[in-house]
């Protein structure tokens, strides 16, 4: 099975505030506000307008940040995706 | 990994105070950037990363049966619905008359898992979805809409 390839809510869509180690995003759409911890603000940053899978998402974030490898690292942001996904703020191509 | 260009290089607009939380969306892009990096923290497994307020009107579950949204709202009764969900003029090519009732909110939660809108063609049914999903605070719709997007 090849592997998903998500897409994020329209930038317009949402309104976000950093809120110290906190992102209150609010959607648009939905109505409601989601408080997000790291690393789903960004996750959803490396995927705006620029659809990925949660490989493409951990390559991208490498390039940000300093991220520690391990084995379970890909399996983490796929958990994340999942979590995101059951927010409504990322979907399955 | 952490170069010597990336550590001693000054951040572009990196104020004191910017979290971690912040991406360096350009950090390390030509393998030369001037960025500081930082540690991200990805959590630990299984740990939930997100909390949601939901607004007072979503604690009205049974509201998602009855309530309904009309295709279009009423100020804009005799427009079309184009198939990307935006409103245009009455009689334009490939576009729809609004839906002839107004869906029950249970109608549009099964059409969004699948579920073809009840009395319409699959391309129909997919503008009307389409104009739902782009419903906005303060349309006539969108308080159900919102029920119904609440997460379980």
């Amino acid at each position: 099975m090849p592997p998903t390839t998500w897409v994020a809510a329209a930038p317009d869509r949402l309104a976000s505030q950093q809120l110290d180690v906190l992102s209150a995003v609010f959607d648009r759409a939905s109505g409601q506000t989601h408080l997000l911890a790291e690393p789903l603000p960004q996750i959803l940053a490396v995927l705006n307008n620029a659809p990925g899978t949660s490989l493409d998402v951990a390559n991208r974030l490498s390039i940000s940040f300093d991220i520690e490898e391990s084995d379970s690292l890909a399996q983490r942001i796929s958990e994340c995706l999942d979590e995101l996904a059951a927010l409504g703020l990322v979907v399955k191509a | 990994m952490i170069d010597d260009s990336q550590r001693d290089g000054v951040p572009p607009g990196g104020e004191q105070g910017e979290t971690a939380a912040t991406p360096r969306r350009d950090a390390g892009a030509a393998g030369h950037s001037a960025a500081r990096r930082t540690v991200l923290m990805v959590g630990a497994a299984g740990v939930a990363a997100a909390v949601t307020i939901r607004p007072a009107f979503a604690q009205t579950a049974a509201s998602v049966f009855n309530c309904e949204i009309p295709v279009p709202d009423p100020a804009n009764s005799g427009r079309y619905i184009a198939l990307n969900g935006t409103l245009v003029p009455a009689g334009t090519r490939g576009a729809f008359p609004g839906a002839a009732r107004a869906f029950k909110g249970e109608e549009v939660r099964q059409a969004l898992q699948g579920r073809s809108l009840p009395g319409t063609s699959y391309e129909q049914g997919q503008a009307y979805l389409n104009y739902i999903r782009r419903l906005r605070a303060g349309q006539s719709g969108f308080t159900c809409y919102a029920s119904i997007q609440m997460p379980r």
